[in-house]
């Protein structure tokens, strides 16, 4: 189930940003979230992933400051949203064929 | 954590702001919840590091080929437009002209090889998240390589017009050496990106792969050097009118391939 979440975390972060910008400890409890708890990855992963994602266009961040702290921002780019929707499709696909196999 | 992280960024080669920032979001990150499951340091630091190293070195390789064409263009325009080329025994001595010649035809294919073979494997590879350490390092070697090899290049055309720079119109001989200076400006920067990008270390085992995962089924070296040789000996033939001197650049073309090929054989993967 882990490494199954691993090879689909980039999408997954690209849809809990889609809904407005947040910064990584914020990504990483909606994430839990929406997953109902399932996804428990150690928290630190979910970094890499959105620097990943950032170098690739799909995401951009900024600085802000929260409690005398300074904060990373991430929000999603057009072309972001243009992945999401790809990969969403992509993934329903695989579903449903898969589904469609099972017993 | 947040020091052990530290250490760990700067043991895979990751500073500056780049460590700063990784650094802040983390201690952020821990402030939200000190009790955060984050992961070992030293898995992090080497994730973070292998898939630094993995965009830098497949962008550097895309910029350095970019960069030879630009190379090539410039110094390419340079000897066409020389008005008449001054026979091999008019310039200061024998020793520069052989060197400048040797330059010109062995430092531009080298070039062409190494620069192509890298610009492909990145774009063979430009889903992969990650690359093997043995890969990003071979990435890296052919880089270097076609990066030299252009400046040897430009050198070489540089070499040439002040061998002969009284035999041939002064515009011409300035012309060629402004042109060579030139072409080495974007190489240069493509040696600065290249010496930062290689300052990371990568951890991912794995193989590099031989030249099959750059050319698939046309990965035969010896096939590519005959039709190389083949295409230089019709084309001086043609060019000069004679299929003797078609004949003898063929056979200095083949001796350059095999010497070449010899050379750079396991450094640059072409093979296997």
């Amino acid at each position: 189930m882990e490494q199954t979440l691993k090879g689909v975390l980039d999408p997954l972060i690209l849809a809990v940003l889609a809904e407005g910008p947040l910064h990584g400890y914020a990504v990483i409890e909606e994430l839990k979230a929406r997953s109902g708890g399932e996804l428990d990855l150690p928290e630190g992963t979910v970094y890499p992933a959105l620097h990943r994602l950032e170098r690739r266009g799909l995401l951009r961040s900024a600085w802000t400051r929260a409690e005398g702290r300074r904060r990373r921002i991430y929000r999603l780019t057009a072309g972001g949203r243009r992945e999401l929707a790809s990969k969403a499709q992509e993934w329903r696909t695989f579903a449903r064929v898969v589904e469609g196999v099972l017993p | 954590v947040i020091d052990e992280l530290g250490r760990e960024l700067t043991r895979v080669g990751i500073r500056g702001r780049r460590r700063d920032r990784i650094l802040a979001e983390f201690a952020d990150h821990l402030a939200c919840d000190p009790d955060a499951n984050l992961g070992v340091p030293r898995l992090l630091a080497e994730q973070f590091a292998d898939e630094l190293a993995t965009d830098a070195a497949r962008r550097t390789a895309l910029w350095t080929f970019g960069a030879l064409v630009v190379t090539a263009i410039v110094l390419f325009v340079a000897q066409v437009s020389l008005p008449t080329i001054p026979d091999i025994t008019d310039g200061r001595s024998l020793v520069l002209a052989a060197l400048s010649a040797l330059a010109m035809v062995i430092g531009s294919q080298v070039a062409f090889v190494s620069g192509t073979l890298a610009a492909l494997r990145a774009l063979r590879r430009k889903r992969v998240t990650a690359l093997p350490a043995e890969e990003v390092a071979l990435l890296r070697r052919r880089i270097a390589v076609a990066c030299a090899a252009g400046a040897v290049t430009a050198a070489g055309s540089a070499l040439y017009a002040f061998n002969v720079w009284n035999f041939v119109p002064r515009w011409w001989s300035v012309l060629a050496v402004a042109s060579a200076g030139a072409a080495v400006v974007p190489l240069a920067a493509c040696a600065v990106a290249f010496a930062r990008a290689s300052s990371i270390t990568v951890s991912k085992p794995g193989s590099a792969g031989g030249l099959s995962a750059d050319l698939g089924a046309l990965a035969r070296p010896w096939l590519i050097g005959g039709s190389a040789v083949l295409a230089m000996l019709i084309a001086t033939s043609v060019l000069e009118g004679s299929l003797v001197e078609g004949a003898l650049r063929a056979g200095f073309e083949a001796v350059a391939f095999s010497a070449c090929f010899f050379a750079f054989r396991r450094p640059l993967a072409l093979t296997g």
